[in-house]
């Protein structure tokens, strides 16, 4: 689950970086030493740590090209759509046709919205974030996504709508 | 120009008085704004602690006040402060920054009235056309409502675009072209002694101030547009064009926040770790690149906007992880080169500026996070986003900030404000700001929506421990606010405390 990936990396880099902060809070009570001689070797260290930054987002930037959620890359992982699924939001509702998909097939979700910007997340029985992209008005925003288990979908806006943003709910019916 | 008032305390030019006077004034409306606002924030998060304890128009008339005040106060202060560090060495201009004060304070009221007697609740990252609440689905505010609040905005945006040319006027004219205010001349090698060459301070506002032109005038387009679609229903605007916009005008305000800190601890941390901070050809091309780079790293604000051209996608995403690189290897490396092994004394000032570079370094890390494109795909707009940039706000910014008043108070005032109650505040702010936001991580990686009433059904308990890890914080900020508001007064009793105390 890529969620819990992040979340790891994010914990991992947060201690490390905290660990550091206090380690230099700590030595910096030491000294005076002549700023020349550390800066000699914090420049060193600064050459390596500017090329391991650079290369690791290099990395990663070029590794998560394939998972990108835009239709074109999504066609390319999960397959051409069968199935399409209209979605239209509005204050402060869910309109589906059909609300109701198998599991197993590449369905499109043709994403709009009928009054103000509306954000399309679809949470699995398992309370968990399957999936989200933007409800506009005047635009359709597309979709793609496979369904492995079946279940009810609780559908639920990320975009802040009006007052009643938070109980704007809908369900999507995943049949095996 | 020597003092000429009697009663002013001899040998300080009355020019240095002014702007002791104004930049107090600023400071102590400041420091009650921003500590209403944070009690605020933590009123929202004992509300969604409890379900949704809160009327939603109400919630969310809070959350409009709050994020609009977060954005705006903390930059207006940042702002001031750099601008009284920097007096001494750029022609900055007194007058303007009474006018920008008399400005903020007229927006404030305004907002305040949109919101508390209008009932707008559309939140300062308002996206077209929500402010309009065209069918009235969107609460209970009306035009009027709306449009006090979007003027009052507009007020702030010309107070901080003031701020910004008068600061681009003051290092053009000081060092001879914006080429050089830019450091150039290092970047070019060609950097001559007999000559003045800004130093990182000068040249980080410089950066700040020529974003924060076009975060103004963007910000100044979108509020108006957005006037005239509540005063004339039939102009449209273009949603997408619109979104963009208002990111634009948002990213880069928020941003320009970390950067005008940066600025500050430019000047602030070399005073206590005895060792300098000069300006170098390192320094000046990491500033070139932010100035690029900011411009270009909103587009992550939208890449859940499929309709967006998908090269734009990309740009936003090398922008983002590139917005990284310049402070983590300059600014952030630099803090911490400079105090390592430099027997510095953990006073307040010093503390504050470099948790707050804590701060910035791991609220950056939430952010590159989330600026993957398959990762904001499950963060998008979940609570990671408010973790992330309270993360480098509240625990970055306000802690520069509160560094920088108890670095200039003594110079401002000749009271010191107390050590012993800053250390203890720092504790308490560091231990319940670090609760707060890990707690907003954790939910957000479960998928908690942000900007929602209540917290998702079996994710209450963290916004508990969020809540008690705000009461602490606050605990903090209180102790900070009545230490600086006593110092303050201090200096206009004819007996002072302290003498009191000896007495």
């Amino acid at each position: 689950m890529i969620q819990a990936w992040a979340a790891s990396v994010f914990v991992v880099g947060a201690l490390v970086l905290a660990g550091i902060f206090v380690f230099i809070a700590f030595k910096a009570r030491a000294g005076p030493v002549p700023y020349d001689d550390v800066a000699h070797t914090g420049y060193q260290i600064r050459a390596f740590w500017f090329l391991g930054l650079a290369a690791t987002l290099a990395v990663i930037l070029t590794l998560g090209i394939p998972y990108y959620p835009y239709p074109s890359f999504r066609q390319s992982t999960v397959g051409q759509p069968e199935l399409q699924v209209q979605v239209t939001a509005s204050q402060y509702l869910w309109k589906l046709e059909p609300d109701q998909v198998p599991v197993g097939r590449v369905i499109e979700f043709d994403v709009t919205s009928g009054d103000v910007n509306h954000d399309f997340a679809l949470y699995g029985p398992d309370h968990v974030l399957f999936g989200q992209v933007q409800a506009m008005p005047d635009y359709t925003n597309r979709l793609y996504l496979k369904f492995s288990t079946p279940g009810s979908y609780e559908i639920r806006c990320l975009e802040y709508c009006g007052v009643a943003h938070s109980g704007m709910l809908g369900t999507l019916s995943v049949t095996p | 120009m020597i003092a000429e008032d009697a009663n002013a305390p001899l040998g300080i030019p009355v020019e240095e008085l002014r702007a002791r006077r104004i930049t107090l004034i600023w400071l102590f409306s400041g420091g009650f704004v921003l500590f209403a606002l944070a009690a605020l924030g933590g009123l929202m998060r004992l509300a969604q602690a409890l379900g949704g304890a809160l009327d939603p128009q109400l919630f969310y008339e809070v959350l409009t006040i709050h994020g609009t005040g977060m954005v705006a106060i903390p930059l207006a202060i940042e702002a001031v402060i750099l601008w009284y560090l920097l007096k001494p060495v750029l022609p900055l201009n007194t007058a303007l920054l009474k006018l920008e004060y008399f400005l903020v304070a007229m927006g404030v009221m305004l907002i305040l009235l949109g919101v508390v007697g209008g009932n707008y609740a559309g939140a300062w990252t308002f996206l077209y056309p929500l402010p309009a609440n065209r069918n009235g689905a969107g609460g209970a505010w009306n035009a009027l409502g709306a449009s006090a609040f979007l003027i009052g905005l507009a007020l702030i945006v010309v107070a901080i675009l003031l701020w910004c040319l008068d600061f681009l006027r003051a290092s053009i004219t000081k060092y001879g072209g914006l080429g050089s205010a830019l450091a150039f001349d290092y970047i070019r090698g060609d950097v001559d002694p007999a000559r003045d060459h800004p130093d990182p301070s000068v040249l980080a506002g410089t950066v700040v101030a020529i974003l924060g032109v076009t975060g103004c005038l963007a910000g100044a387009l979108i509020v108006g547009l957005s006037l005239a679609n509540i005063a004339f229903p039939a102009l449209r605007l273009d949603p997408l064009f619109a979104k963009n916009v208002t990111y634009y005008t948002g990213h880069t305000i928020a941003n320009i926040q970390i950067y005008v800190a940066a600025g500050i601890a430019y000047s602030v941390l070399p005073v206590y770790s005895k060792r300098p901070w000069h300006t170098n050809r390192i320094i000046a091309l990491a500033w070139l690149a932010t100035l690029a780079i900011v411009m270009l790293a909103f587009f992550h604000h939208l890449y859940e906007d499929f309709a967006q051209p998908q090269s734009v996608q990309y740009i936003g995403e090398i922008a983002s992880y590139a917005a990284a690189i310049p402070p983590l290897t300059v600014t952030i490396f630099g803090g911490v080169l400079l105090v390592y092994r430099s027997g510095i004394r953990w006073t307040a000032a010093p503390l504050f500026t470099f948790a707050g570079l804590a701060g910035w370094a791991i609220g950056g890390l939430g952010a590159v996070i989330d600026s993957t494109p398959m990762v904001n795909q499950y963060f998008h707009n979940t609570l990671w986003v408010p973790a992330h940039f309270h993360t480098y706000m509240a625990l970055g910014v306000i802690f520069f900030i509160i560094g920088a008043v108890y670095h200039l108070m003594p110079r401002i005032t000749g009271i010191a404000m107390s050590e012993r109650t800053g250390r203890l505040a720092a504790i308490l702010l560091i231990a319940g700001g670090w609760t707060v936001v890990l707690c907003w991580f954790a939910a957000g990686a479960l998928g908690n929506p942000r900007r929602y009433v209540m917290a998702l059904p079996g994710l209450e308990w963290l916004a508990w421990i969020g809540f008690i890890g705000a009461v602490v914080a606050l605990t903090g900020a209180l102790m900070v606010l009545r230490d600086f508001v006593s110092t303050a007064m201090e200096i206009m009793d004819p007996i002072p405390r302290r003498t009191k105390k000896l007495a």
